[in-house]
């Protein structure tokens, strides 16, 4: 089995895993993930450039086909967002929708042959702790910071806030990298590395892509959701 | 220097993480202004016009049932006033048809009267003259019978003294 591997294939995983660190200044070095993160984020911000000036601009009652689309990707995010955050729906509508054009697209761009920005534990740590923080800022912009404070006398959510980043960023991160890494030991394989890893790495991607960012926008609304939540009955240790 | 201070197991880097909230950041103001902002802005927007447009429609739909109630109200109030003006306008027929039959008789029995007035009168005059002949003749045959001529006032006397028997008998 060994013979028919491309080079070892522990050490492929490794460096797939851990690639080589490039130095962006001096001494400064970054992971391959960073620049396709910027990279995408560029690329996104560009398309709603466009279609800032172009859909956007031209929007009427009636809607056309590209406004229709738009209208409808809005209206699917502030809906989730609504219903779990309400009030807030206004800042938590445009942040999951970020976040989920972001691991989608960043996710996708797999298929193009260049390293997803999720395969970095970085970015999915980002991610995380940016809900993290999301979560917090609005339990203590709804409830008050001595409310807040107070459930933390209860070690158990100590425990529940600090392993909401951790699940959020293993979970995307682990997903992301399963498909990459598969792709990655069929490409390791002489004989499964023609056409076959064309099929898979398209279903692997395309899977993880959409349900990864479904999965972590949804979780991220229902955190913010708990948080802003109002309880019924004192909570007791 | 940095990376060998940020370097943790598992490829952690904090630098790594804050330049990827950074990029993150970044990206939901970019779509949070140029695209989600404007489109819910203008959802709203239609949202607020068709409930306008709607609220516009029930507003019109009640006058327009007020107004067919005040026109259904016009209507039967002419239908009354057209009955009333009918029936008022046959009473003046009617009355005024009275009239005209109660003066044609009034005219009628005035002429009658008149006509037996004349008639009466003609009457009166005619039996006069009839008097005045037969005391004519009688004085004229009394005058060849006396052969002496009967004057004026023996006749006058004979005339009057006839018409009061005559006038006794009628």
């Amino acid at each position: 089995m060994t013979g028919i591997m491309i080079g070892g294939v522990g050490e492929r995983l490794t460096q797939a895993l851990l690639p080589q660190k490039i130095e962006i200044f001096k001494g400064f070095f970054v992971g391959p993930s960073m620049f396709t993160a910027f990279g995408v984020t560029l690329f996104l911000l560009l398309v709603c450039l466009v279609l800032r000036l172009t859909v956007v601009r031209k929007m009427k009652n009636i809607p056309s086909k590209p406004q229709m689309i738009l209208e409808g990707l809005v209206k699917f995010f502030d809906k989730l967002a609504h219903e779990s955050t309400h009030e807030y729906s206004g800042f938590m509508g445009p942040y999951i929708m970020a976040a989920a054009c972001f691991i989608s697209v960043g996710t996708l761009v797999e298929l193009l042959g260049v390293r997803p920005a999720f395969a970095d534990i970085n970015a999915c740590f980002a991610l995380g702790i940016s809900t993290f923080l999301v979560i917090h800022y609005f339990g203590i912009r709804k409830r008050g910071i001595g409310k807040r404070a107070k459930r933390l006398l209860n070690p158990i959510n100590i425990i529940t806030d600090v392993a909401v980043p951790i699940s959020l960023s293993f979970r995307l991160f682990g997903s992301i990298v399963s498909g990459f890494l598969i792709t990655e030991l069929l490409y390791s394989s002489l004989y499964l590395s023609f056409a076959l890893p064309a099929v898979v790495s398209v279903i692997t991607t395309l899977f993880h892509a959409f349900i990864q960012s479904y999965i972590f926008i949804t979780l991220s609304s229902l955190f913010v959701g708990e948080a802003i939540e109002v309880p019924s009955k004192p909570m007791g240790g | 220097m940095i990376a060998y201070i940020c370097a943790m197991p598992l490829g952690l880097d904090f630098v790594e993480i804050l330049l990827h909230m950074f990029n993150f950041a970044l990206l939901l103001i970019g779509i949070r202004f140029l695209l989600y902002k404007p489109i819910k802005k203008f959802m709203a927007k239609r949202e607020e016009e068709y409930k306008k447009a709607e609220e516009d429609k029930k507003k019109a739909e009640v006058e327009a049932q007020i107004k067919k109630k005040e026109a259904q109200l016009l209507m039967d109030e002419a239908k009354q006033k057209a009955v009333k003006i009918s029936e008022e306008a046959a009473a003046a027929v009617e009355a005024r048809q009275k009239e005209i039959i109660e003066s044609a008789h009034q005219e009628a029995e005035e002429i009658l009267e008149k006509a037996r007035q004349e008639i009466q009168h003609e009457q009166q005059k005619a039996k006069e003259q009839m008097i005045y002949s037969v005391a004519e003749l009688a004085a004229d045959i009394a005058s060849h019978i006396l052969e002496r001529e009967v004057n004026a006032e023996d006749n006058d006397k004979a005339i009057a003294t006839l018409l009061e028997e005559w006038k006794k008998d009628a």
